[in-house]
């Protein structure tokens, strides 16, 4: 078998394997599902992930040590990741191949020249790693693992499955998903014109390769035998690393086409000796411009730290997914990869837009509103699916503080507020409870305030009364608008109270099971009075899950709404003193 | 496959090799080094913090005075020989560090604030005993610099030879109290106290609605940091909590004007009383406790005294103390 | 070298022209292809490698592909065994308390204000017929009495009665009955005699199971049969008939000719107490207006807004009828009442 068949086995396999994972992050049982696929591997993979989060954790969370794999395959034989496992590699290899199949040697070789601009992705790397030095960790904008992960499994996957709806029963939503899927799209698409247009010029986890890549024992190169010119090696070459002259070992992603490109002469190799059309394995971009990069890097910290979000001027909107840890620490572990927003079962985890800063975009936040429910009291699913611990892997006993969590309490990731003007009971006088009903805490963190008011227009003036009706003079009511069980009939004076069972235009008819305590008069006052049962939130029960908000009636501006107040993970936004154990 | 002179590439390929090994071991020993630290930091416990050093004189005994009368600087100036004379205290060298209650940028007759007269002359008093600085510090409510200037205390002690130190973000450290329940790890302005060899804290005798009066030992809230108005929830608790981390060299309550009402703030003459008296004493739960009788309560009606005292930060029962009284 | 010129790229032969391109495919040497093999074999072993971590997978607790409604423990079944054709579907779940609203929700109060002491549930389905499916909820109410109360408060409108459980009925999709200081409720997924039959057989089971004890619910089984409207006893804890002094009072909805009334018993701690209660009953309704009608030997009656309300005692019972349309049927009934019942509570 060729190594050129290998290859395109070993990537379709990966492939496969890649868009397997992310069909199967969503939670349950079957086999098309989570259960114990290891969904996180590629991420684990991906040598820069590992790197920024070591930068800016001096630690290796996770399974995050498979990197070291990558990072060993690539000092012994190049920069194979590239060329045979990563996914974004084979999608843009294989849109390039598309886009470029008719055109003719020449063109072919004119597009696969090197280009000096294939040196800005060493600028985007220590661009990155400079923020990751302080703390703040971006790579995710780019590096291609969290990249394809988050297009494929939030808006590929909801573009097909949307009208198949075989993954999901209710399409999913995803408020970024013109952006992620134009960033996407565009990445992609750009590799019609140019091949592996992402991977020459931008790509932060092949220019961290490719300076590894320096090291390979196993490179390609040519050999002694006589090179004719002919630069049909440049012909299919994917990295554009000029195997023709002298190859650039950084730029070559092991495609192994120019060997057979050079079936003819047999002079292209991949071999341990150096290679005879000379090596050329120094980045073309000067150290300078590297520094300077990681400089504008470093910069970029304290001046978001400039806006005050990670401080006093701190969004109450943003609410993390439980178990994500404090602001700073989880804004240096976030790779905005997608995974919990993919397998959040209620859809309720969003990728954040610009509203909550530059460095929390397209990190997860819970938006009551767009999923088909709040955050699930019995859902652990978030964390367990985080790979760098952003979100910590809680068990239900420590979400719920249970058993050994009984003194630390619940996770909350924030409080519910109601909005007096809004809510239905509190500022119309119409009966409404669905938020309380709907609480899931025991006991439940929203409970009922009971108050009898007279309705408007509720004045009445009694004509008359039979064991089970009660006339009343000239009014004019709308025939069993009283009817639902919320109205009672009052008498002025003694306060009897009797429900309300149904109206004519003059006549309320009344509850039959009982009966007046004290007798009405004609001419006696009288009001109609419907019972409200108003909600009140205990905000030490409240753990900010967000299902009232989903379920509330008041269904634009939410009459009661979760913010990140006394959200567990910050001390500084508690509402009250935590005494710590 | 063979190209060159057959030794040297053998060499190329074996020093290429040995690079590789050499950083594929670098890798290893690394990521392996910080997957075994993440796994101790994992679970980091609260750390222990700063410690605020305990300022108290031993060999000056616990000891309080109470003088009657009108005059602040002569009041001070009597009760502090009643409890020994400043020498017992501030020693040659000695860096003092002054808590003043700066609280509220409203004007010193409001006596929402200490009085800048009397914190002049404790600087004045510290230096002539030999302090080699005095520094006067508060983390007030309102903006620092708008405090210590509308009160006037800023401007006195500073023309009385002392430096004021603004809360700026740097001289936080954050604190835990050993057995707290409240005082752990939060931010304190506890930079300024690590730099001095005396604690002195002067406040203003002051009604306040949440924990019935303000006094000498409420007046160390000052130093606290961070949204410390959550502990207004427990505001027994918290004073209690700042007596045992807070162990002054010795206290000022200046109850020549009290403020009767309408507390901590109060903003009207009518919220005053002229009570001439002034309190000097090593034990600020005494001085708190002899403070509640100014204020027409017993030292019983204030929880936190008793707390503290049981606590083991403070003595009750001032009467033990056998305070010096006297009329100037 | 940065890019190729113009010239450099036409020099080669090949690329001058397509026509002559060479098409050749390579010969590989022996050590590539088994290194290719190689690749291929190590892609197996990943693919074994997820395969295997896939499979191994052990739900540290039911957040992640668990059930999420997954019991709280497991513990004793509710059927020893089950009818032929059923089969369990879920593990039985019990509740406490203090997580009766994890359940149930919204209706938790109703059973906790009146002593609700434990509930067990269990989904059972047809063997044949996975769609047919039932869940069975086992309240235990602590005493017969809060049984009946919970039972009655939650009646259903338009029902059957059942045959194996005096107090009891079945819906379209559901059966509800107490039995002994359990109340029962069981729902089918489905509506249909088929469905239902399942429904029953579960029901025979429990019903024939002892309840947990509590006591006999006494005045429910006094009631007349004739004319009794079936299902329609019920049991007002307080404040019945909006008389405050009338706690723990059973009433029962009957038909008459043309016409419905309701008739009531209570049993109280003594005669004495029993005697003086009715009449404090009818000095209330006096107040309220009622005027006095003639009444047989022993009883009372007395019209208030159109309507015909009475009472008797006898032993320690006390019992009466309530909004007869007239005269003569709330005399006929209410001696008839007491006949039923004289002698029952001395």
């Amino acid at each position: 078998m060729r190594s050129t068949i290998a290859r395109r086995i070993s990537q379709g396999f990966f492939l496969a394997l890649f868009l397997w994972f992310c069909i199967v992050s969503s939670v349950g049982m079957a086999l098309w599902q989570l259960r114990g696929w290891p969904v996180d591997w590629f991420l684990q993979l991906d040598p820069l992930v590992a790197l920024g989060t070591a930068l800016t954790t001096w630690s290796l969370p996770g399974e995050l040590w498979w990197a070291l794999v990558t990072i060993t395959l690539t000092l012994v034989l190049g920069r194979v990741f590239c060329g045979w496992i990563c996914p974004m590699g084979t999608l843009q290899q294989i849109v390039g191949w598309w886009g470029n199949r008719r055109k003719p040697v020449a063109e072919m070789v004119a597009l696969n020249r090197y280009r000096p601009a294939q040196g800005i992705k060493y600028i985007v790397l220590a661009v990155l790693l400079g923020g990751a030095a302080l703390g703040l960790l971006q790579t995710g904008l780019l590096d291609p693992i969290p990249l394809a992960q988050r297009s494929v499994s939030l808006v590929v996957l909801g573009v097909v499955d949307g009208p198949l709806a075989w993954l999901a029963v209710a399409p999913r939503h995803y408020e970024e998903s013109v952006l992620l899927g134009a960033v996407f799209l565009g990445l992609v698409l750009m590799c019609l014109r140019i091949p592996r247009f992402f991977c020459r010029f931008l790509c932060p986890t092949g220019a961290l390769l490719g300076l590894l890549s320096r090291f390979s024992v196993w490179r390609i190169g040519k050999n002694t035998n006589p090179c004719h010119d002919c630069h049909l090696c440049d012909r299919y070459c994917e990295g554009a690393c000029t195997p023709a002259g002298a190859i650039r070992t950084g730029e070559c992603v092991m495609c192994m086409n120019c060997l057979d490109g050079c079936a003819v002469h047999a002079t292209m190799t991949y071999a341990t000796e150096p290679s005879a059309g000379g090596v050329d394995d120094v980045p073309d971009v000067t150290r300078r411009a590297l520094l300077t990069a990681a400089g504008a890097g470093l910069v970029t910290v304290p001046l978001l730290r400039l806006t005050g979000r990670g401080s006093a001027n701190w969004n109450p909107g943003l609410i993390r997914p439980p178990g994500s840890l404090e602001e700073a620490e989880f804004l240096g572990r976030c790779l905005k990869c997608g995974q919990c927003m993919r397998v959040c079962p209620t859809n309720v985890i969003q990728p954040a837009g610009l509203q909550f800063g530059a460095s929390a975009l397209w990190t997860p936040a819970l938006n009551n509103r767009a999923g088909t429910s709040g955050c699930q009291l019995n859902c652990v699913a978030c964390g367990r699916a985080c790979p760098t611990g952003a979100i910590r892997a809680l068990t239900l006993n420590e979400k719920q503080g249970r058993g050994a969590f009984k003194a630390a309490g619940p996770v909350r990731i924030g409080t519910a507020f109601l909005d007096r003007g809004r809510c239905l009971p509190w500022a119309m006088d119409r009966p409404c409870i669905v938020c309380e009903e709907n609480c899931p805490v025991t006991p439940k963190a929203i409970h009922l305030e009971e108050e009898f008011r007279t309705v408007r227009g509720g004045s009445l003036t009694v004509a008359g009364v039979t064991a089970g009706t009660l006339r009343v003079v000239g009014a004019s009511l709308v025939p069993d608008r009283y009817a639902t069980g919320d109205f009672f009939c009052v008498l002025a004076g003694s306060g009897a109270r009797r429900r309300i069972t149904g109206n004519t235009e003059s006549e309320l008819v009344l509850d039959p099971s009982a009966r007046w305590t004290a007798r009405p008069a004609a001419g006696a006052a009288a009001a109609i009075q419907v019972r409200l049962q108003k909600p009140r939130v205990d905000s030490e029960a409240c753990i900010g899950c967000g299902v009232c908000e989903h379920e509330c009636v008041v269904n634009g501006l939410r009459a009661i709404m979760v913010s990140a107040e006394n959200e567990s993970r910050s001390d500084e936004h508690a509402l009250a003193v935590r005494t710590k154990a | 496959m063979t190209n060159g002179d057959g030794g040297q590439t053998r060499r190329e390929f074996l020093m290429r090799s040995a690079r590789a090994a050499a950083a594929v071991a670098v890798t290893w020993a690394g990521g392996a080094w910080l997957w075994r630290r993440g796994r101790r930091t994992g679970q980091a416990p609260i750390a222990a913090g700063a410690v605020i050093p305990n300022f108290s004189v031993p060999s000056a005994g616990k000891r309080m005075a109470i003088v009657t009368g009108a005059d602040r600087l002569k009041t001070v100036g009597r009760a502090l020989e009643g409890v020994g004379g400043i020498s017992a205290f501030i020693k040659k060298g000695d860096r003092v560090a002054i808590k003043v209650n700066a609280a509220f940028a409203t004007p010193a007759m409001l006596s929402a604030t200490t009085n800048p007269e009397l914190a002049a002359e404790l600087v004045r008093l510290c230096l002539a005993a030999g302090a080699r600085s005095v520094a006067v510090l508060d983390n007030p409510i309102n903006d620092a610099e708008s405090c210590f200037a509308l009160t006037g205390i800023g401007e006195a002690v500073r023309k009385a030879g002392a430096q004021v130190i603004m809360p700026r973000e740097g001289l936080f450290r954050r604190v835990t109290l050993a057995g707290g329940r409240l005082i752990r790890d939060w931010p304190a302005f506890t930079e300024p106290l690590a730099r001095a060899d005396k604690l002195i804290g002067v406040t203003p005798l002051k009604h306040h609605s949440r924990s019935g009066a303000s006094m000498t030992m409420k007046n160390f809230y000052g130093l606290l940091g961070g949204r410390r108005n959550r502990f207004h929830q427990d505001i027994n608790g918290i004073i209690m909590e700042l007596a045992q981390l807070v162990r002054p060299t010795f206290v000022v309550l200046d109850g020549t004007t009290a403020m009767m009402t309408n507390g901590p703030t109060g903003g009207s003459l009518a919220d005053l009383k002229a009570t001439n008296t002034m309190i000097v004493s090593t034990d600020p739960v005494a001085a708190d406790a002899f403070g509640a009788t100014v204020l027409g309560n017993r030292a019983s009606d204030l929880p936190y005294i008793g707390r503290a005292a049981a606590a083991g930060a403070g003595i009750a029962d001032f009467e033990s103390l056998k305070p010096m009284r006297a009329r100037v | 070298m940065v890019g190729l010129t113009e010239g450099q790229l036409l020099r080669g032969e090949a690329i001058r022209d397509d026509t002559r391109m060479p098409r050749v495919t390579r010969t590989i040497s022996r050590r590539e292809a088994l290194t290719s093999w190689g690749v291929i074999a190590v892609l197996g072993v990943v693919a074994a490698g997820v395969l295997w971590k896939q499979s191994r997978f052990d739900p540290p607790d039911p957040g992640l592909g668990g059930d999420v409604t997954a019991p709280r423990s497991g513990g004793n079944g509710l059927f020893a065994s089950l009818p032929g054709g059923l089969e369990p579907m879920s593990a039985p779940e019990r509740f406490s308390p203090a997580t009766l609203s994890d359940k149930i929700d919204g209706r938790a109060e109703l059973y906790l204000s009146a002593g609700f002491a434990g509930l067990r549930a269990q989904r059972i389905r047809a063997a044949a017929d996975h769609e047919t499916w039932y869940e069975v909820f086992v309240y235990d109410m602590h005493t017969a009495r809060n049984a009946f109360s919970v039972f009655s408060t939650q009646r259903r409108e338009g029902v059957k009665g059942l045959p194996f459980a005096t107090q009891g009925y079945r819906t379209g999709n559901s059966l509800c009955f107490v039995n002994g200081a359990n109340y029962v409720e069981i729902v089918a997924s489905r509506t249909g005699e088929k469905a239902m039959a399942g429904a029953e057989s579960l029901g025979r089971l429990l019903a024939g199971a002892p309840g947990t004890g509590g006591g006999d619910l006494g005045e429910a089984g006094l009631f007349p049969a004739e004319g009794l409207i079936p299902a329609s006893v019920s049991l007002t804890t307080a404040n019945a008939f909006s008389f405050s002094r009338f706690d723990n009072v059973f009433s029962a909805r009957y038909r008459d000719g043309g016409e419905t009334l309701t008739l009531f018993l209570s049993r109280r701690a003594s005669p004495r107490e029993a005697a003086g209660l009715s009449d404090a009953y009818r000095e209330f309704l006096v107040e309220l207006d009622a005027k006095e009608a003639e009444a047989p030997a022993g009883m009372w009656l007395v019209e208030l807004d159109g309507s015909f309300e009475g009472g008797f005692s006898t032993g320690r019972l006390l019992g009466g009828v309530h909004q007869a349309a007239s005269l003569a049927v709330a005399a006929r009934r209410l001696a008839r009442l007491r006949a039923a019942v004289e002698g029952k509570a001395p």
